[in-house]
């Protein structure tokens, strides 16, 4: 009984705490300057990223220390599609979408033999083999090797009275809204229930008829999706990419971001997003010689003090639900 | 003679058929045949290690059987995926708890309708009106399990946090929302005291007499499975030794040796 009425008013906190959110993202773009406003767009973009890396760990227990490699795929998708073929830069998204979940889903299959720290490492490989790859001579004339491909920055639609960076800082917020949605949703269906009954007891999934290779990869596809249009994003708003800004070094961040967020819990995505923005700014705000080892201590400290990321100190503090359970019920 | 025969494999619910299994050299069953009636109570039996599990387990297609058929209405069992297993009508539980321990009891019944319910991720993702549907539908399978085998107090509750024998009984409510035919149950009494195991027997004999389905009930409860069953079948290092009515089966020498500890002839 009291767990029903208690969760009723975490709901009810949740959804007043949404509510906010909104309106403050909302009205942000118009408080703060330019480049801050790129930073939050910033900080969206690597959310989506770590929204599907949430949907793959988190829920379906698979790890991955290869999405930057699905964020360079899908960035260069955007830059190239635009570059090369003129497409429109709103329509790479979907393309990018496409383009990773089919990647992602192939690499799920052989990813499928693999458990725990033996698929991390496997993905890990990918994220290492990327920047080689987009400088090799064969795709040179599409990729723009070592120099990459610029872009020029998209102008608000319709003539609405926004900056560009306003304009891109909203449409990312739309986007990451509806990704979210989606994510919630599939959280909550039977889809998301099969997931999660693989990562608590896969031999049970199975009797219950699940089918654990198709989930398996279904999951590695979306994931990599959403990895996917976070790239496309951020080709799109930062007009640029180059190999070496897709380094392993994303992908070790955008793993460090879903811990520091909360592994399972989704709205710790954007607390993941800020942290690989702000704290490397932070920490060379500190002191630059030692910005490598501050950003280091930075995170130790928040781990320690959020043991268990974010997500894991509101539902101590009683404001968050269970990763576990999809719903309240 | 063998036309009759056949003719009772076709019709026979399960069909097992000279199936052996071996383990790197021991053999946990072998040449095992005997068939199952729609409706039917058969009791399993058998001293620990006697190979009852493992005819579970490649009832579940957890394990292929190094030789020999096995037939779910009339089809061929062993060329099923596991996903495809409970979709033919097979449901289990199993003798370690394998519930979703983390999951609250609602959500580990729901997941058992996970294949009666179709559904598709692009309708989930979008929460499309036949997504909505199907979770409705879910929902009303799992509550009315959850009621029917009296775990509505825990309802939200995870199923880790149980005492065992409610995890079990979190099991068999699991193992009915894939609306079997066939129900597996491997040693649902374990941890039951006498009482509890008799209330048991008879939730076992209602929920079989309400669905007309068929139960294979392994069980080292002999009180349990003598007073439930309409057949019993003993195994012995992988071999039936016996198989009748319980009470023939219970004055059987074979029997009464194999659980004394001696070997089976
Ligand atoms: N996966 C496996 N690998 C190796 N040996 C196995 C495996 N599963 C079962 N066995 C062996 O097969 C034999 C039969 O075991 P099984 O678990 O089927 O017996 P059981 O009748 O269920 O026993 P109990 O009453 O103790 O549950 C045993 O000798 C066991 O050690
Ligand atoms: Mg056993």
């Amino acid at each position: 009984m009291s767990a029903v009425t208690q969760s009723a008013g975490s709901a009810r906190i949740a959804a007043y705490a949404g509510v906010a959110a909104l309106a403050l993202s909302l009205a942000l773009p118009f408080a703060v300057s330019g480049f801050v406003v790129f930073q939050l767009t910033q900080v969206m973009i690597f959310a989506i990223a770590i929204l599907g890396l949430n949907l793959l760990t988190g829920i379906s227990g698979q790890f991955s220390l290869g999405h930057g490699a699905f964020f360079a795929l899908g960035a260069y998708a955007a830059a190239i599609a635009i570059d090369s073929f003129g497409l429109h830069y709103g329509l790479t998204l979907p393309l990018a979408a496409m383009i990773c979940f089919l990647v992602g889903f192939l690499f799920g299959l052989p990813a499928l033999r693999l458990e725990g720290i033996y698929l991390a490492l496997a993905t890990f490989a990918l994220a290492l083999a990327t920047p080689p790859l987009l400088k090799f001579s064969l795709v040179e004339g599409w990729t723009g090797s070592v120099q990459g491909v610029f872009l020029a920055k998209p102008s608000p639609p319709f003539g609405l009275p926004l900056s560009d960076d306003q304009w891109l800082y909203l449409l990312t917020l739309v986007v990451g809204l509806a990704l979210y949605r989606v994510a919630r949703n599939l959280l909550d269906s039977r889809t998301g229930r099969a997931l999660i009954a693989i990562r608590e007891h896969p031999i049970a999934a199975g009797a219950m008829g699940i089918d654990l290779p198709a989930y398996k990869t279904l999951i590695f596809g979306i994931s990599a999706a959403y990895a996917g249009v976070a790239g496309a994003l951020s080709a799109i708003v930062v007009q640029f990419v180059a190999p070496d800004s897709f380094a392993f070094w994303l992908s070790i961040a955008l793993f460090v971001g879903l811990v520091v967020g909360g592994v399972g819990w989704l709205p710790g995505a954007l607390l993941g997003g800020a942290f690989i923005v702000f704290a490397p700014n932070i920490a060379e705000g500190i002191s630059k010689g030692l910005s490598g080892a501050l950003y280091g201590i930075i995170l130790v400290v928040l781990i320690y003090l959020m043991p268990a990321g974010a997500g894991g100190l509101l539902r101590r503090l009683g404001l968050a639900q269970g990763p576990r359970t999809g719903r309240s019920s | 003679m063998a036309a009759a025969a056949d003719n009772g494999k076709a019709t026979a619910l399960l069909s097992v058929d000279d199936v052996a299994v071996t383990f790197g050299g021991i053999s946990a069953l072998n040449g095992l045949s005997f068939d199952m009636q729609r409706g039917e109570i058969l009791g399993l039996i058998g001293p620990n290690g006697s190979g009852k599990t493992t005819l579970f387990n490649c009832l579940s297609r957890f394990y292929t059987p190094s030789s020999g058929q096995i037939r779910i209405s009339g089809r061929d069992l062993l060329g099923l995926r596991i996903s495809n297993v409970a979709r033919c009508g097979v449901g289990r539980t199993f003798q370690n708890v394998a519930a979703f321990a983390g999951l609250s009891v609602l959500d580990n019944v729901r997941i058992g309708a996970h294949a009666r319910v179709g559904g598709h991720v692009i309708a989930d993702a979008l929460r499309l009106p036949r997504a909505r549907r199907a979770e409705q539908a879910i929902n009303a399978i799992a509550e009315a399990l959850i009621d029917e085998l009296a775990l509505g107090d825990v309802a939200s509750t995870p199923v880790g946090a149980l005492p065992l024998p409610r995890q079990k009984r979190v099991e068999l409510a699991r193992a009915l929302a894939t609306d079997p035919q066939l129900l597996l149950l491997d040693e649902p009494a374990g941890g039951l005291n006498h009482e509890e195991a008799v209330e048991l027997g008879a939730l076992i004999q209602s929920i079989c007499d309400a669905r007309g389905i068929s139960v294979l009930l392994a069980e080292h409860h002999m009180g349990l499975v003598m007073s439930i069953s309409d057949r019993v079948i003993v195994l012995s290092f992988g071999r039936k030794i016996a198989d009748g009515p319980p009470a023939a089966v219970q004055n059987d020498a074979r029997v009464i040796e194999a659980y004394l500890g001696g070997r089976a002839a």
